[in-house]
């Protein structure tokens, strides 16, 4: 049992310095809520206005933009602005650079005369085809692109057959009937006799309402990295115990280099473990996270992280010659498995090479575990897999840091 | 001159450490590949552009069409139903860059598939949806698109593709209705051929959208007039953006590690040495100062250049990157200097390293990690609750070339500068008086 005793060592020189806790807990809560908040994870159904600023500049101002503009201010995209037209068009390139506005659309003069006319609108918009934002937004323009193009189709139509049936006084009386007939088309578009439903997996183990947790995702992300940072202080203490000779003097007494090794292990693991449950019992109380809907799953995915993360922990504490480089040998794992894992961002963003090369990092599949409990409900059944996974990349950490340290010490 | 000696004693020893130059410069460089290879592929390849992720989609169709739409010649098939119009259009070669199509018969075993992780979407085409584009229906009718709750973007991108194809459809009847109702609101009531007439003018407009791009939209770039080189240039763009927020991570860190040799040599006893030889504190503070001041200015130049030639960044005007600069440097050995202020060893000194420096460090250039993705607008502003967000929104305006925003970004940082170096050097002042 002398394991133990090195174990609660270890422990109460990690947990005795307050600012520890800072690290193992403070700072994974505190990047779970900013990778929440940054994706909306406090934005509820009716929750303030999170959608894309677009700013829009129209040099027209007629009856028929402002419809236009009327179109594109209901959608569940674009928030519209309004942008002032006396600006040049190399400041509003630069507002976009410089993130002020995700998109400006420039409604140009005529605009509504061509669309009489011959019925083609041309419009032109600053954006960023090169992410994900700009494609939004220019899907959601093209969509009321096409609306507004039908609208005045429909138009033009009206004021034939009107023209045929009954005929025009004046112009101003087919202005008038075409305004009409394209303002009721337009609007008919509030209601379209299709619409869309969107429904998604959930825990339950049925269809649920379309409802993202960021969190679902940030919590899971930041336990795995967290626990790895953590790594940097629990290894120092390996690496401190071979350099002030303390290992020396255990290696003196009736201790065996196994019960070092696994005293050691056991405090890593506990230092983790303590992390994840802080963590678990934070996302259940206060993110809405369900995790004690599967206990089980959930108690057997963190052990098997946890195995994994201690595991690395004694490899990096026995690697490191000196106290300090025991951060960046934490430090370099932290970022490639966490970004690789898909940490930051969802996998599916990532590219098809890097989703397959994640399948290679322990950090996906606790990821992967973990959002299976939280999204798709999943019991031990459902995370057996990524726990036998983990624990294979615990015994792939651990059994290098074994050799090494026997191979050292004889 | 002794304060020049403790600098070069200090740089000595800092550019034999094989930890410091990792952190100078080996790690963000590696950190510049990796996200580079996240975001933009294995290849890295230069031309290379922003692709979306491409979806598994089930369609399944119970469209029992109507009447009114049997028979229908379409792309070179007879259908029955526009639902099946809509399959047919889904599985075009088109479409194939963003969703990989199959079919299923029953709603159950698509959203099994899905909730399997097999798939990431099923769409499922409802019985009436014929009827609904027919006029026909009197009921909402609605696509359901059942979802993988763990993809975020590609499904959005299908829904968006399918709904622009529907709107396509919905447009004929939509049309038919609101302009019989413009009519009759004049008085004018259509006799069975006018209908007929107007269906047949109708179809002939929806046919001619098709063929002919009549809803134009332009796009323009947003301005990069610092690196006009970079314009369309994905990869570059990224891997700039990637750079420049991992340079300014780890310039904190040399920063600090700069100032954390007081630490040192305090438990070492080379600085009581130090103070009984004929050198003030000040000097030695100096020195200090001044080796932090070059490594993180050597760190700056080295990282840009070797970037510039290795990966073609392009970091802007050099003007506006010179001021730039030395509010980094003045900000990061400032920062350094406060943070070992508050430590009262080399361990805890070891957690700002790890704690504060990250936190900090990552809410300042989350902008990386969130570039081009949806976030929430107090993001924007969040960042510069932190003197990296400031380091990082600022040469963000030197890459658009903005000089005002630039030169008062740099101010910002100079005060932040001005702060940690009045509360620190009074610190270290007062600990060593």
């Amino acid at each position: 049992m002398r394991f133990i005793d090195i174990a609660l060592k270890d422990l109460y020189q990690i947990f005795k310095d307050w600012k520890s806790a800072i690290f193992l807990i403070i700072a994974p809560i505190l990047f779970t809520l900013m990778f929440g908040f940054m994706f909306g994870g406090f934005s509820g159904p009716n929750d303030g206005d999170s959608r894309l600023p677009v700013q829009v500049i129209d040099y027209e101002q007629t009856s028929l933009t402002e419809s236009f503009v009327n179109t594109l201010a209901g959608s569940d995209v674009i928030r519209i602005e309004d942008g002032d037209p006396e600006t040049e068009l190399d400041h509003l390139q630069r507002s976009v650079a410089d993130g002020d506005a995700a998109a400006v659309l420039l409604i140009p003069a005529g605009f509504s005369q061509k669309l009489r006319e011959d019925g083609t609108v041309s419009l032109e918009v600053v954006l960023d085809e090169n992410n994900s934002v700009g494609l939004s937004i220019q899907q959601e323009i093209q969509s009321a692109l096409t609306r507004i193009k039908t609208a005045a189709d429909a138009a033009r139509l009206a004021v034939d057959v009107y023209e045929e049936r009954e005929g025009f006084t004046d112009a101003d009386e087919r202005t008038a009937f075409y305004d009409k007939a394209f303002e009721e088309t337009l609007s008919a578009w509030e209601n379209p006799p299709v619409g869309a439903v969107e429904r998604q997996t959930s825990p339950e183990g049925g269809e649920g309402a379309s409802e993202d947790n960021a969190f679902a995702h940030s919590l899971p992300g930041m336990m795995a990295q967290f626990a790895i940072a953590g790594l940097i202080g629990a290894a120092e203490i390996v690496v401190q115990e071979r350099k002030s000779g303390v290992l020396d003097r255990l290696r003196g007494t009736a201790v065996s280099k196994s019960e070092i090794m696994a005293g050691h292990w056991l405090a890593m693991f506990g230092m983790i473990f303590v992390q994840f449950i802080v963590l678990v019992a934070f996302g259940q109380i206060f993110l809405r996270l369900d995790f004690f809907g599967a206990p089980l799953a959930t108690l057997a995915l963190s052990v098997a992280s946890c195995a994994f993360v201690a595991s690395l922990g004694m490899l990096i504490g026995i690697l490191a010659k000196m106290p300090e480089q025991t951060s960046i040998y934490a430090l370099i794992p932290m970022f490639l498995f966490a970004g690789l894992g898909g940490a930051w961002v969802p996998m599916d963003i990532l590219g098809e090479t890097v989703q397959k090369v994640s399948r290679f990092t322990p950090v996906a599949w606790i990821m992967s575990g973990f959002k299976d409990i939280l999204l798709r409900g999943a019991g031990l059944s459902g995370v057996w897999i990524p726990t036998l996974i983990l624990l294979g990349f615990s015994a792939l950490f651990l059994i290098p840091a074994v050799i090494l340290f026997y191979r050292r010490e004889n | 001159m002794k304060t020049l000696s403790i600098a070069i004693k200090d740089l000595w020893r800092a550019f034999r450490s094989y930890f410091a130059l990792a952190f100078m410069f080996g790690v963000p460089i590696l950190m510049t590949v990796l996200f580079a290879f996240l975001f933009g592929g294995a290849g890295g390849d230069e031309d290379a552009n922003f692709t979306l992720p491409v979806t598994d989609v089930i369609l399944v169709n119970q469209d029992e069409g109507n009447p009114y739409v049997q028979d229908l010649e379409y792309g070179g098939e007879i259908v029955d139903s526009l639902g099946e119009v809509l399959v047919t259009i889904l599985k075009g070669e088109e479409f194939a860059d963003i969703m990989d199509i199959a079919t299923k018969d029953s709603e159950s075993q698509a959203k099994a598939e899905v909730d399997a992780q097999n798939a990431g979407l099923a769409v499922i085409i409802p019985p009436d949806f014929s009827n609904a584009l027919s006029a026909q229906g009197t009921e909402d009718v609605n696509i359901e698109f059942y979802k993988d709750p763990d993809l975020s973007l590609g499904p959005q991108i299908v829904q968006s593709v399918v709904m622009g194809i529907v709107d396509g459809f919905s447009s004929a009847t939509l049309s038919y209705d609101s302009i019989i109702k413009a009519l009759e609101s004049e008085g004018v009531v259509l006799t069975a051929e006018e209908r007929m007439a107007l269906i047949d003018a109708l179809t002939q407009v929806a046919d001619t959208a098709l063929e002919e791009n009549t809803a134009d939209l332009t796009i323009i770039p947003p301005a990069d007039l610092g690196a006009e080189e970079d314009q369309g240039n994905f990869m570059t763009t990224l891997l700039r953006g990637i750079m420049g927020g991992m340079m300014i991570f780890y310039a904190f860190y040399t920063g600090t590690s700069a100032a954390q040799t007081i630490l040192e040599e305090e438990e070492n006893g080379t600085l009581a040495r130090l103070f009984i030889s004929p050198t003030d504190t000040r000097t030695i503070l100096n020195g200090k100062l001044l080796a932090g001041v070059l490594m993180v200015s050597v760190q700056i130049v080295i990282l840009m250049v070797f970037s510039n030639l290795v990966f073609g960044i392009h970091w802007g005007s050099f003007g506006l990157l010179a001021v730039f600069s030395v509010g980094l440097v003045m900000l990061t050995n400032s920062f350094g200097i406060f943070a070992i202020s508050l430590a009262k060893s080399t361990k805890q000194a070891g957690i700002l390293y790890g704690a504060v420096l990250t936190f900090t460090g990552m809410l300042g250039i989350s902008g990386v990690f969130t570039g081009g993705t949806p976030v929430e607008e107090a993001f924007r502003f969040l960042p510069l609750l932190v003197p990296q967000g400031w380091a990082m929104r600022t040469i963000e305006y030197v890459w658009s070339a903005n000089i005002g925003k630039t030169l008062l970004f740099s101010v910002g940082m100079i005060a932040w500068s001005l702060v940690f170096f009045l509360i620190g050097n009074a610190r270290i002042k007062r600990r060593y008086a």
